[in-house]
């Protein structure tokens, strides 16, 4: 079974909406990766480091898409995939939010 | 002196404090080569770098340590704003420049514990509160007027005070 992409290439049209919205999710999360890790370098604090992990599955989701629609990924792993990624992306906010309040009153300046 | 070369000394003026990765980008050069170039200048005693928070800065010869220190914290935008409130009031509360510059006490915190260890700003508890003044206001200024933050720190800086905003305790 051929993904969009990949029937496009055997002759089929593209489907240039997706693609184009795979090309911007991709590089829009990425950017928001770097800055991420960016400033986890500065802090090196665990909230942190899991909002790095979460953007991380955020840059996911259009890999996940962009191998679904060259015909790597299955529609149906394509999906679990996704929806695992979403799973994780907001587990790890909740985890970042939690641990912040953990941390609650320690010396201010 | 070759053209890069020269190209590069004339970036190191006119930026002090110019981290590797925005020079390899101003000069439009081989990272490889702007590395040679760059331990020529120095070996030369034309650049002087200094690494800080894992980033090598360069500068011309004839900043001290604490202008090298000063004019790398300055190119943060949340820390030239904490500067710039401290200076124009002459010296503040903390909660009350938290306010004043619009950020959590986090990310104020942060800045000042970097600001307080460079020498830019004295923290003194008159009573329960914290109060900053500025510790050496007229270097400070003049400092201020010469170093830009770059796009990219300024996007960092961004980031972390939207975070902190919304993590208020993510700093430790």
């Amino acid at each position: 079974m051929d993904g969009p992409l990949l029937a496009a290439a055997h002759g089929a049209t593209v489907d240039w909406p997706l693609a184009l919205a795979l090309t911007l999710a991709a590089a829009l999360s990425a950017v928001l990766l770097g800055l991420a890790v960016a400033a986890f370098q500065r802090r090196r604090s665990t909230p942190y480091l899991l909002v790095v992990a979460a953007l991380a599955a955020l840059v996911g989701q259009p890999i996940a898409g962009g191998l679904n629609a060259a015909g790597v990924l299955g529609d149906e792993s394509h999906h679990l995939l996704e929806h695992g990624l979403d799973v994780t992306l907001a587990a790890l906010v909740v985890g970042a939010v939690w641990h912040a309040r953990d941390l609650a009153g320690g010396e201010r300046p | 002196m070759t053209e890069a070369r020269a190209a590069i000394r004339a970036h190191v003026a006119a930026t002090p404090g110019v981290h590797f990765n925005a020079l390899v980008r101003a000069v439009d050069a081989a990272p490889g080569q702007v590395q040679y170039h760059v331990r020529r200048l120095e070996r030369d005693g034309d650049v002087v770098s200094e690494r800080h928070h894992g980033r090598t800065h360069y500068f011309e010869p004839g900043f001290d340590d604490w202008e090298r220190t000063a004019v790398s914290l300055l190119r943060r935008e949340t820390a030239r704003d904490v500067m710039a409130h401290l200076l124009a009031e002459d010296g503040a509360a903390a909660d009350a420049t938290a306010e004043a510059v619009g950020v959590a006490r986090s990310t104020l915190s942060y800045h000042v514990e970097r600001l307080v260890d460079a020498g830019l700003i004295e923290r003194r508890r008159p009573d329960r509160r914290v109060h900053l003044d500025p510790a050496r206001p007229e270097e400070t200024a003049t400092l201020l007027v010469t170093v830009e933050p770059s796009l990219r720190d300024r996007l960092v800086d961004r980031f972390t005070r939207l975070i902190d905003g919304v993590l208020p305790d993510a700093r430790d």
